[in-house]
């Protein structure tokens, strides 16, 4: 009895450890597949999962942005009138600019594909390879750079033909000052240029964005072949530009002011590299500005 | 029985793993969902069709999926650009048009963000029958490993 009993036991066991093995197969097997889950699956999760730590500082810096105009704006004694929604304000815009506007364009890109409404249909035209005024107006000694539109280099004045934009928001000036171009022959530049897209499309509405400042560090890359190029530089520029735009009848948003701190510099928290280009919370400062100039707009009108 | 049933584990699951690092080429978003699962990619946001068109140059017409991404950061030359093309005529086409992109980027990055440069470098674009991609990150290594 005792001898059956223990064999007994010993079957039992076996019988345990094999029903374990195949319990451990199946579970294996089954999370297996689950990590192989369909690739659209897995599109999506990258896609959604992506962006997330920037689109709490993004939220932040809105909520700043809005606040500051609030703040700015309202009157206690007079009955809150709601904001108008300035997105149709942007519809079939074209934004013309270099790569601070690049890091605006992919900003407001990510923004879209999280399902934010953002700027309407706006589109960019935009460049990161130092593109100036200079190269816009045919006024360059070296190699010329062009936008790249559709896969290759074009002419401005063909890309306008192609997309045929009812506003066009010019931000343009960096790199004519950092290549060591003065104040004065840029906006005389710009002024070619604005006489060129007035050519080109006699009933676009053009808007000047004045440039932002740069970081209070002492980098500057070696390309920067102005080596007093700073904020000081980019801000007289700025305040020049509004002149200019005064003179000319023409409307300006001083992105220059959505970002510079009391010191006169681009702050550290705008900027994804220390120098003059803007992160996603420096990129929603500049949105912000926008959408107030936008809003003031359609108030007036 | 045990002996059996440990031998049957082992091969199932070797055959699981080998299965597993072979993305589908055919299927751009199962070579991005490979890709992105192996290398330490940056933050990224996929390209519409409109974007595809505009920026890129790739006509909608000329592939019948994709996978498109781009750093959200501004001055990052990282993007994984897959596409799946519908003949061999438009992978002929799109494989023209990477290949300039990526000629266009090293260029631009000889001359501005040269910090790019390193990147740029190893920023390959390849054809794999009619799947044609550029791909440009900073994980390079990582990539090759699973899509040599």
């Amino acid at each position: 009895m005792k001898m059956i009993s223990a064999s007994s036991r010993s079957s039992e066991r076996k019988r345990i450890v094999c029903l374990t093995l195949a319990a451990c197969l199946v579970a294996t097997l089954l999370s297996g597949c689950f990590r192989e889950a369909t690739p659209r699956d897995k599109e999506t999760d990258s896609t959604e999962r992506a962006p997330a730590a920037s689109a709490a500082d993004t939220s932040i810096a809105v909520t700043d942005t809005s606040a500051a105009v609030t703040a700015e704006k309202t009157d206690a004694a007079q009955p809150e009138i709601p904001a108008p929604d300035t997105d149709s304000y942007f519809a079939n815009s074209l934004f013309i600019g270099d790569s601070v506007m690049e890091g605006i364009s992919r900003y407001v890109r990510s923004q879209r594909n999280k399902g934010e409404k953002m700027l309407a249909d706006a589109k960019f035209l935009t460049d990161v390879s130092g593109i100036r005024i200079a190269d816009l107006v045919e006024d360059t000694t070296d190699d010329r750079i062009r936008y790249q539109y559709k896969g290759k280099a074009q002419e401005l004045s063909a890309i306008l033909a192609d997309i045929k934009p009812s506003r066009i928001f010019l931000f343009l000036g960096m790199n004519d000052l950092s290549f060591g171009y003065t104040a004065e022959d840029t906006i005389s530049r710009y002024k070619r240029l604005i006489g060129l897209l007035q050519k080109e499309c006699p009933d676009v509405h053009l808007v000047v964005m004045t440039v932002t400042p740069k970081t209070d560090s002492q980098y500057l890359p070696w390309y920067c072949k102005n080596k007093d190029f700073g904020s000081p530089l980019l801000n007289s520029f700025a305040e020049a530009l509004m002149e200019f735009c005064r003179d000319n009848q023409l409307d300006c948003v001083d992105a220059n002011a959505a970002v510079r701190d009391e010191k006169g510099h681009l702050p550290a928290e705008y900027s994804n590299d220390g120098y003059i280009h803007l992160n996603d919370a420096g990129a929603a400062r500049l949105i912000g500005a926008l959408q107030d100039f936008a809003r003031q707009e359609m108030s007036e009108s | 029985m045990k002996k059996l049933l440990i031998s049957l584990a082992a091969a199932l699951l070797l055959g699981a793993c080998a299965a597993k690092e072979a993305a589908d080429v055919s299927d751009p978003a199962a070579v991005y969902g490979a890709i992105a699962e192996a290398a330490e990619l940056s933050d990224m946001f996929a390209l519409t069709a409109d974007d595809l068109l505009y920026m890129i140059g790739i006509e909608p017409e000329w592939y019948t999926a994709s996978a498109a991404y781009m750093a959200t950061e501004g001055t990052s030359p990282e993007e994984i650009l897959i596409f799946r093309a519908a003949d061999q005529a438009s992978a002929d086409q799109i494989l023209e048009i990477l290949q300039s992109r990526l000629q266009y980027k090293q260029d631009s990055a000889a001359q501005y963000l040269t910090e790019n440069q390193g990147i740029l470098k190893d920023g390959v674009v390849r054809a794999d029958g009619l799947t044609v991609s550029l791909i440009v990150t900073k994980d390079m290594e990582a990539v090759l490993s699973i899509y040599p």
